[in-house]
């Protein structure tokens, strides 16, 4: 790997940790005015820009869904939070509960095996939830921390030139993807979708379940050059 | 192009852009980074170095878990073992008694249905996850109408706790005492605060059986040794039952201890609307009885009875009656009486020119003549016969004397005190096996808990939401001293002055707080119960899930279940077959924020100014240790007792606990491992039971708990108290005369009168105990939704006249509301009668009041009769086809889920 390569799969990692945390971060709390500005500024949108393409247009998406939050206001804030309670507090129907359990398991229930095996991939790579053991593991927040987190590791390995171990962390993520986000995601956006309202969240997940479909190729992009 | 290329080739200064991005990307970090915090729930924690590198996905292996007992603890009756496999916290697989022997005398304590889905209780996706506050309630702009309607937000338990804390204070200041309707864990932090509240009681599941003390009897809950015990049940030849099926009610053991009867030779002879699965099971004759007229057949029978005794056919027992009881003829009356009228009299129509033949009871109970004299020709002397009565018969209005003419039939047979022979309520808290415990839960000790002197008002049940709504109750306290009092029941009785009505009073309410109690769906009136939520200032809720009770509150909070709880696990002796007790104990971490109801208490009383050291200074672990330690089992020969556990230095030791070593039956560690231990029985053993025998043989020095110490076919007491409380305008009297019931039979027709028209409400509506549910638990889970649709029973002959075909949705209409469900079209059913099954959660229709969720609370009344017995199986309605939309079956409506 050249150094002109490797430099570029750096920022590539880079952003990508950036547009992971900040998934993480949206459907992971209430929405706030703050929160919203910063996930709409120029230099965010001019991060999520970089993975633009056409044969993946996850991260179009993504921008697009996130260009109406430029010029929010107190009223739309509130509105925008309303929705987020809807779709992730209740109380009427939510949906689309965001825990893969919900999805891969006959019976609608959280704290299945599927949960465990989530907990596993967190525990090979030393990580526990904050709330671990009461809350299950396997919330869409979670596991995009999870990546977030790995996607750091593989970058400071490769500021270390620690080749191999990046490229163990690319590897792992992928398989993490493949074996549980790709299973779910499909049906978790096209519950979305149903909702009352659409103001932030269901385009949101569109975008989410797009870039999670694209992030194969990325990292076979980005072992290919290690 | 792929995006390397991109970054790589770009145009002008390739480092320059390079660079550029990545300050671009790290400002865009910092930003986000600044802009607040993610949810801690949603955040991971690096917690130890990586050991990555596999890349195969984690199989879940089972090895490494380990089966633990968890608790059923509904009260349902049955107690069953159910056993969790725990791995990691984690629910794996669930299984029931697969250890004990099961053979046809001990049978293996296998779980139901219900239990067998308990871990939805605790991991469904629906649990209440975090505190929850109404939108639109703040202090001082309730906007009560929103109730059950409005949106929801997440709060802090801080916040929750302070809310609660200064609604009571404010609303206790403002209002006064009787401003706070409580109930369960609620009243706790009144009692502490010394605030007089309101609190509403119940005869609930018992209906009349509540308080048979006064008659001498056990009311099959607080006092089981109230019929013989299971094994005796094996001599009888005849059981002659009023509305028993515990295949729906309790399916354990329940249900398997009265087939054992069956298979032994006992036929069984069940007055019920319904052709019950037990029924079925127990291959029995069937005889169809409109709701609430069971008094009717019994004295038809016992006219029959005294008619066709004789010399030859002897079908009383004289010897029986003369030696045991007072009150049958002119010559045996009880001192107290204050007329002089007589149960035979009465039946011959002394007093009213009505005999009581079986052709006048036919005509009020739907029972063909000749099929009473039949059953009455059984119930005679020379046949060993039961006579068991559900609490389900006694659930209806006007029927308070129920219980005593049970037991007078029974004693014209002799039915009482003989082996094969009984009389008495059925009640599937002990599963159906009756007489003094084998084994004996033990006691946590004293906790340090000081309890406070808030007092409750007592409101019944049946005038609670009128009393919200601001009518005058009584606010007597008399039946609820008496309930369970058994046989202490005259001296607590002791400052009632019983030939006094109780003068109403009216309550200014403005806040309830429900505890976990589910009082709008299982309190009679649940439409004019919400009516009342939305009337009041503040509403808390706690429990599982958003139950219908908790959906029209203002802040709810979530609560633990047995299975996240220590201690908590060993359950009430009072509800277990008396073979056996089980023991459970904490299994999971509490969900998400949910916390013990204790502990939601001790948080609203710190704002409050209560010391926590108020709910006691004993961990829950200490509890449960010295009550299993002081925990006792029968020795072989029935009389001697001796410890269940041995207890080691290093038992304590390992449970961190205090105590001293000591000699027993088991280790503890095998207690609890098994989680159950169960006396064997044997026929024949000196453990069997026959109920009131020391009384039977030598009444003068053996007697009952009445005032005359004998059985009271006339009995002033229980009809003085009964007058006391002044609900029913007529008086009753001494004796258990039929009188038509509120919402009864009579009612269906035009004027009360059968022989003319029907009425509006033509139809009589029973809320049978359903296999989905104990009450109202169990009813949001998916599988039992699924296995059990909950449909309204219809007779074949209605639907007919209806219109109307399986499976059409149909709306049920009362006099106090309506609900649609799906109807299914049965021969199975009693035409005149339908079957509601009890405990559905509401689903209404806000624009029209309509529930489509097949609630039968919500189309009952508060409606106030004789001793306030609760009359669930007392109401009339109209069935008619549902022009609307189709309901979807309940599994596939969405659940609510708050997170
Ligand atoms: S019969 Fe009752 S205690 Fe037994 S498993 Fe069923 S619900 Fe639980």
């Amino acid at each position: 790997m050249d150094q002109q390569t490797r430099e570029a799969v750096q920022v590539l990692l880079q952003g990508r940790q950036y547009v992971l945390s900040l998934l993480h971060t949206l459907f992971g709390t209430e929405p706030a005015m703050e929160m919203l500005r910063a996930a709409a500024s120029d230099d965010s949108l001019a991060t999520i820009a970089l993975f633009e393409a056409q044969e993946t247009p996850g991260a179009a998406m993504l921008r697009e869904a996130l260009m109406p939050l430029r010029q929010v206001d107190e009223e739309q804030l509130g509105n925008i939070r309303q929705e987020y309670t809807n779709l992730f507090l209740g109380p009427r129907e939510l949906v689309a509960p965001p825990w893969e359990s919900v999805y891969v398991t006959r019976d609608r229930a959280l704290f299945q095996e599927s949960t465990l095996a989530v907990r596993q991939w967190y525990q090979r790579y030393g990580y526990q939830p904050a709330g671990y053991p009461r809350y299950p593991d396997d919330h869409i927040s979670l596991m995009l921390h999870f990546l977030a987190l790995l996607t750091g590791e593989a970058l400071g390995c490769l500021r270390e030139g620690r080749v191999d171990d990046c490229r163990g962390l690319l590897e792992g993520q992928k398989v993490f993807v493949q074996n549980h986000l790709l299973h779910w995601l499909p049906r978790y956006q096209a519950d979305m979708q149903k909702a009352e309202t659409a103001l932030f969240y269901p385009g949101l997940s569109a975008a989410l379940c797009q870039i999670i479909t694209d992030d194969g190729p990325l990292i076979d992009e980005l072992l290919a050059s290690l | 192009m792929s995006l390397i290329d991109k970054l790589t080739n770009s145009g002008i200064s390739r480092r320059g852009f390079i660079k550029g991005t990545a300050a671009t990307i790290g400002a865009a970090s910092v930003a986000l980074a600044a802009s607040g915090a993610v949810a801690q729930a949603n955040m991971l924690d690096k917690t130890a170095e990586g050991a990555a590198g596999a890349l195969v996905e984690p199989g879940i292996a089972l090895e490494g878990g380990k089966w633990v007992n968890v608790a059923c603890p509904h009260n349902c009756g049955g107690k069953c073992l159910v056993r969790a496999y725990i791995k990691d916290g984690v629910i794996l697989r669930q299984k029931t008694d697969d250890f004990s022997s099961d053979d046809d005398v001990n049978r293996q304590q296998r779980a139901c249905l219900r239990g067998w889905s308990q871990q939805y209780q605790a991991r469904g996706l629906d649990r209440l996850k975090y505190p929850m506050k109404r939108k639109n309630w703040t202090p001082g702009n309730p906007n009560g109408h929103l109730r059950g309607q409005d949106e929801w937000e997440r709060i802090s338990w801080d916040e929750a706790a302070q809310y609660i804390a200064d609604e009571i204070k404010r609303i206790n200041e403002t209002y006064g005492d009787n401003a706070i309707l409580c109930a369960a864990a609620g009243t706790d932090v009144m009692n502490k605060m010394n605030i007089n509240y309101l609190s509403s009681w119940r005869t609930g599941s018992w209906g009349s059986w509540f308080a048979p003390s006064a008659l001498g009897w056990g009311d099959g809950c607080y006092y089981y040794d109230c019929n013989n015990d299971r094994l005796d049940m094996l001599n009888c030849e005849y059981v002659v039952a009023f509305g028993y099926n515990p295949a729906w009610s309790s399916l354990g053991n329940a249900t398997n201890y009265a087939k054992s009867w069956k298979d032994a030779g006992t036929k069984f002879i069940l007055f019920d609307p319904i052709y019950t699965d037990t029924a079925a099971m127990l291959d029995a004759q069937w005889v169809p009885i409109r709701p609430g007229t069971d008094m009717a057949a019994m004295l038809g029978m016992a006219y029959v009875m005294l008619e066709e005794d004789s010399q030859e056919n002897p079908l009383i027992d004289w010897d029986f009656l003369k030696r045991c009881c007072v009150g049958f003829d002119g010559e045996h009356m009880p001192a107290d009486a204050k007329d002089d009228q007589n149960f035979f009299d009465y039946l011959r129509g002394k007093y009213d020119d009505t005999p009581k033949t079986p052709e006048w009871a036919s005509q009020i109970c739907g029972v063909p003549a000749e099929t009473l004299r039949q059953v009455a020709r059984v119930l005679g002397v020379k046949n060993k016969v039961g006579i068991l009565s559900s609490w389900a018969t006694a659930r209806t209005y006007n029927t308070d004397q129920l219980p005593q003419l049970v037991i007078a039939l029974g004693a014209m047979g002799g039915h009482i005190g003989k082996s094969g022979h009984t009389v008495g309520p059925t009640a599937w808290n002990h599963t159906n096996n009756f007489g003094p415990r084998l084994i004996k839960a033990g006691s946590g000790g004293a906790t340090g808990a000081v309890s406070g002197t808030g007092a409750a008002t007592s409101v019944s049940e049946t005038q609670q939401w009128k009393a919200v709504l601001g009518e005058p109750f009584n606010p007597t306290k008399l039946w609820t001293t008496i309930a369970g009092a058994g046989p202490n029941w005259k001296s607590k009785i002791g400052d009632f002055d019983l030939t006094r009505k109780i003068e109403n009073v009216s309550a200014n309410v403005k806040m309830i707080w429900n505890g976990s109690a589910s009082r709008l769906t299982n309190a009679e009136g649940a439409k004019l119960g919400i009516q009342a939520h939305r009337a009041v200032e503040f509403v808390v809720g706690q429990g599982h899930f958003l139950t219908t009770t908790n959906k029209y509150s203002d802040i709810v909070l979530p609560i633990t279940t047995a299975w996240e709880r220590e201690g908590t696990g060993y359950i009430w002796e009072g509800y277990y077959n008396r073979d056996i007790l089980l023991i459970a104990d904490k299994v999971i971490e509490p969900y998400f924020e949910a916390k013990s109801d204790e502990e939601a208490s001790k948080l609203i009383g710190e704002k409050l100014g209560l010391s926590a050291d108020m709910w006691g200074t004993v961990s829950a672990k200490q509890r449960l240790f010295n009550a299993v330690a002081t925990t006792t089992v029968v020795k072989e020969d029935g009389k001697t007792w001796e410890n269940l556990c041995a207890i080691t230095e290093d038992d304590i030791k390992a449970w961190g606990v205090e105590g001293q070593p000591q000699e027993g039956r088991i280790s503890i560690d095998k207690y609890m491992e098994d989680g159950m231990y169960r006396v064997e029985r044997k026929v024949g053993d000196n453990l069997g039971f026959i109920h009131k025998k020391e009384f039977r043989d030598d009444p003068e020095n053996n007697p009952i708990p009445t005032t005359s110490g004998k059985i009271e076919f006339y009995c002033q007491a229980y009809a003085d108290m009964i007058n006391a409380h002044g609900y029913s305008e007529e008086a009753y009297h001494g004796l258990p005369k039929y009188i038509p019931t509120a919402q009864g039979y009579e009612t269906t027709y035009v004027g009360n009168d059968p022989k003319g028209a029907k009425g509006d409400y033509p139809l009589q509506c029973i809320n049978p105990h359903y296999q989905r549910r104990a009450h109202s638990i169990f009813d949001n889970i998916p599988w039992l939704q699924e296995a059990c649709a909950n449909p309204v029973f219809l007779s074949k002959l209605d639907a007919i006249e209806r219109g109307i075909v399986d499976g059409d949705t149909v709306k049920v209409s009362s006099i106090h509301g309506d609900t649609l469900r799906h109807a299914y079209v049965t021969a199975r059913m009693m035409p005149g009668v339908i079957g509601l099954p009890h405990g559905k959660w509401n689903r209404v229709d806000e624009k029209t009041g309509i529930d489509h969720g097949g609630s039968e609370n919500y189309i009952t009344g508060n409606v106030a009769t004789g001793l306030g017995v609760n009359g669930y199986n007392s109401l009339t309605v109209q069935v008619s086809k549902w022009d609307g939309d189709a309901i979807p079956a309940d599994v596939d409506v969405p659940q609510t889920i708050l997170f």
